[in-house]
C-alpha cells in the first residue's frame, strides 16, 4: 500500500481534508498519516485510507516519555530528530513509529549506533520530499538523505518516504517520488520498498508465525 | 544543404506534464521552459542542463510537452518535480508520461470533463462560488465539502 508517511491538514489551511485526500489518490497514494490540528477527517476518502498521527517536538527525557503516553492508541507518533542522545532514547521509547526531521539534525546526529538501533527496535527513519522541493533546504536535505540512505543499506531499518506537505501543491506522483529520491541514490525498487515501509513499522513481522495450523 | 537524416540524429525523449497553479490563465511557453530550465541549473548546475537539452515544445491548457536527451529523463521529472513557483503563483508540473514522440506524450492527455459519475471532483471556473473560510484567499475543496456547507 503506498503510503504518505505525514501530511498537515490544519483548520485554517487552504484546502479542506476531503480534498487533500482526493489529491493523494490522485497521485498515486492510497494510505495518508494525518498530522495537523484539522477536525473533521474522514477515515478514509475517495479510496485513500486515513491514519491519525502526531508529531512530538524534542523535549526533555520526562517531557518526552509523558509526551508519547498521552498520544492515544491507534495514532502514529512521529518524533523529530535532535540531538544523538535523544534519538536513541526516542528510538528505544516503546510506542515510537517514526524519526523525522533528519534534515535538521547537528552533526552526528544518526550515527550507526542509532541506525543499529532504529533495525533493532523497528523504528522507521522519514525521508521528508518537502525539504529537497524546498530549494533552501536542499542541499542540507540530500546529503544528509544521501548519508542515511547509505546506513540503511547496511543495517536495514524501515525506511518511510513522506510529503510533508500542508498544501495540494505538494504532494507528488510515484513517478516524481522516483525521480526525486534517485537525487541521493536510492533506486527504483528502494523507492517502492519506502513507500510500503509503514506497514513493516506498524505492525512488524514476529519471529514464530503460524503459517497454516496443523488439522488433527 | 540536406537535413539531418534520422539514424544521426540525437535521441530525445519528450514528458507530457499537467501544470495545476492558482493563476487565472495559463502561463505562456516561454515562462515554463524557463521555471524548468531554472530549476535544472539549480539541480544539476550548467554542465547537466545543457546536457539534458531541456525545451518546451508544446504547451496548450494545463498540458505541455518537455523536451530532454534521452538518458536524462529521470533527471528531468525531477526538475519538473521542485518547481513550486510559476509568474509568482504557486504551481505543480506533475509528470503523466514519457515518451518518444511528441504525439505519442499528447496521446496520453484524458480529458478533464466532471460529471457526476466519475471522479468527485468539481471544477467551477469562471463561477462565483462562495469562500467557507471567510478570507480572500483561494481555497480547495470537494464537492462533498459543499454539500455539507
Amino acid at each position: 500500500m503506498i503510503t504518505d508517511a505525514c501530511i498537515f491538514v490544519n483548520q485554517d489551511g487552504s484546502a479542506t481534508p476531503r480534498r487533500m485526500l482526493l489529491t493523494a489518490k490522485s497521485c498515486g497514494i492510497s494510505r495518508v498519516v494525518v498530522c495537523g490540528n484539522a477536525s473533521d477527517i474522514p477515515a478514509s476518502y475517495a479510496g485513500v485510507t486515513v491514519l491519525r498521527g502526531k508529531v512530538i517536538g524534542r523535549q526533555n527525557g520526562r517531557q518526552f516519555l509523558d509526551a508519547v503516553r498521552k498520544i492515544p492508541a491507534g495514532c502514529v507518533v512521529l518524533v523529530n530528530a535532535g540531538e544523538n542522545s535523544f534519538n536513541r532514547t526516542a528510538i528505544t521509547t516503546k510506542g515510537v513509529h517514526l524519526l523525522t526531521g533528519i534534515t535538521d539534525l547537528p552533526k552526528g546526529g544518526f550515527d550507526h549506533v542509532v541506525a543499529k538501533m532504529a533495525a533493532d527496535h523497528n523504528t522507521g527513519v522519514v525521508f521528508d520530499l518537502s525539504r529537497i522541493i524546498n530549494p533552501k533546504s536542499r542541499r542540507t536535505a540530500l546529503s544528509r538523505y544521501a548519508e542515511v540512505h547509505l546506513l540503511q543499506r547496511k543495517y536495514h531499518f524501515p525506511l518511510v518516504i513522506s510529503s510533508g506537505t500542508d498544501t495540494i501543491f505538494g504532494f507528488r506522483n510515484t513517478t516524481e517520488i522516483v525521480a526525486l529520491c534517485s537525487l541521493f541514490g536510492m533506486t527504483r525498487s528502494e523507492v517502492y520498498a519506502a513507500l510500503n515501509g509503514l506497514d513493516a513499522v506498524l505492525a512488524p513481522p514476529q519471529l514464530v508465525t503460524v503459517v497454516e495450523k496443523e488439522r488433527t | 544543404m540536406r537535413p539531418l537524416p534520422p539514424t544521426l540524429r540525437e535521441n530525445r525523449r519528450y514528458l507530457l506534464v499537467k501544470i495545476t497553479g492558482e493563476f487565472s490563465e495559463m502561463p505562456p511557453q516561454k515562462e515554463i521552459y524557463h521555471a524548468v530550465h531554472d530549476a535544472a541549473a539549480e539541480l544539476f548546475g550548467d554542465v547537466g542542463s545543457a546536457q539534458m537539452h531541456i525545451a518546451v515544445v508544446w504547451s496548450e491548457g494545463e498540458h505541455a510537452v518537455i523536451r530532454c536527451s534521452r538518458g536524462w529523463e529521470q533527471q528531468t521529472i525531477a526538475c519538473a518535480a521542485v518547481v513550486t513557483r510559476l509568474c509568482g503563483s504557486s504551481v505543480v508540473f506533475r509528470t503523466v508520461a514519457v515518451s518518444g514522440t511528441v504525439h505519442g506524450a499528447k496521446n496520453h492527455i484524458k480529458s478533464t470533463t466532471w460529471d457526476s459519475g466519475s471522479l468527485p471532483g468539481y471544477q467551477c471556473s469562471g463561477k462565483k462560488v462562495d469562500s467557507l473560510k471567510g478570507n480572500n484567499t483561494q481555497q480547495y475543496l470537494t464537492r462533498d465539502d459543499i454539500f455539507k456547507e
